[in-house]
């Protein structure tokens, strides 16, 4: 099996969902595909929420209002109210879980996984903590997941911090939780190119999942 | 008549959530069709319709969990 990676730069939610919708029905239009999908982006300033929408963990809605912030509700991912933005590494996985004995357990904690040994390869140490979803950094939350799967094909994925402005997270309660965010750039004190977190991720993925990069289709 | 139960979903993962109920009782379900989306902690999935036929039965509220094995309805 192949990992195709389409690098999509800097696009709207709205575009990258869409995106994955295509790239959804391709794959369960075509039993003979031979490759799962990730896509890479970055988003302007976007709040999101999943299926159920607590107006509680919204803390500043005139905020959102005056700056312009794109708010996209209803999503079918798991998870609460969120914040995606400039420097937050976005990985949209669009996987056949058919192909991977539809372990759905098995394929959260493979993608757990890829974004700690990601992060660690920067010399930042992570976790997860029981009970409490995302990945973490000194109790603080680094990065978040949710997963949307449809018919064994999954969509959404996770938004890794790397260079955040952090600040926009108190607009929100982040997951729903009374928690910090942090990012890779807080935790080096240092700016990090995401191009590199991105090249790193790549390679876990495919290291993890066993797939071998799809060269025609990477980074266009 | 069939029952539907929470399929096995993988290592660690041992129950769900139901979060919303695409059909009504009384209504016709075709095989295959999304019956109800169930939520964990980090995914949202769909549940589809084993046979064609009549949805008897909602076992399960919205908001409420389930175990791997459990009867989320019955379908005539």
């Amino acid at each position: 099996m192949y990992l195709s990676v389409i690098d999509l730069g800097r696009v709207s939610f709205k575009e990258a969902f869409w995106r994955q919708i295509q790239l959804h029905r391709e794959i369960l239009e075509d039993d003979a595909c031979r490759s799962h999908t990730i896509i890479l982006c970055e988003h302007p300033h976007t709040i999101t929420t999943g299926k159920k929408v607590n107006a509680e963990n919204l803390l500043d809605y005139k905020f959102i209002k005056d700056n312009n912030v794109d708010f996209v509700v209803g999503i079918n991912r798991g998870g609460d109210i969120t914040y995606h933005g400039p420097g937050q590494l976005m990985g949209y996985l669009i996987f056949d879980l058919r192909k991977l004995n539809r372990n759905l357990g098995g394929f959260l904690n493979k993608i757990e996984d890829v974004i700690i040994k990601t992060i660690t390869a920067f010399n930042i140490s992570t976790y997860t903590k029981s009970g409490f979803r995302g990945i973490w950094v000194n109790e603080q939350k680094i990065a978040s997941i949710g997963i949307g799967v449809d018919r064994w094909v999954s969509l959404h994925g996770f938004g890794l911090n790397v260079s955040t402005d952090l600040s926009f997270f108190d607009i929100i309660k982040p997951c729903g939780m009374d928690i910090k965010m942090t990012s890779m750039k807080e935790q080096l004190a240092r700016q990090v190119d995401i191009n590199l977190v991105k090249e790193e991720l790549v390679r876990q993925v495919c290291d993890i999942f066993k797939l071998e990069s799809s060269r025609e289709h990477a980074f266009v | 008549m069939a029952s539907v139960v929470l399929p096995e979903l993988g290592e660690g993962i041992e129950k769900a959530t139901v979060s919303y109920w695409h059909f009504e009782v009384g209504k016709e379900v075709k095989e295959g069709d999304e019956l109800v989306e169930m939520a964990t902690d980090k995914a949202v999935f769909n549940v589809p319709s084993p046979i064609t036929g009549i949805l008897q039965e909602k076992l399960v509220e919205e908001g409420k969990e389930v175990k791997v094995g459990e009867a989320l309805a019955v379908i005539e």
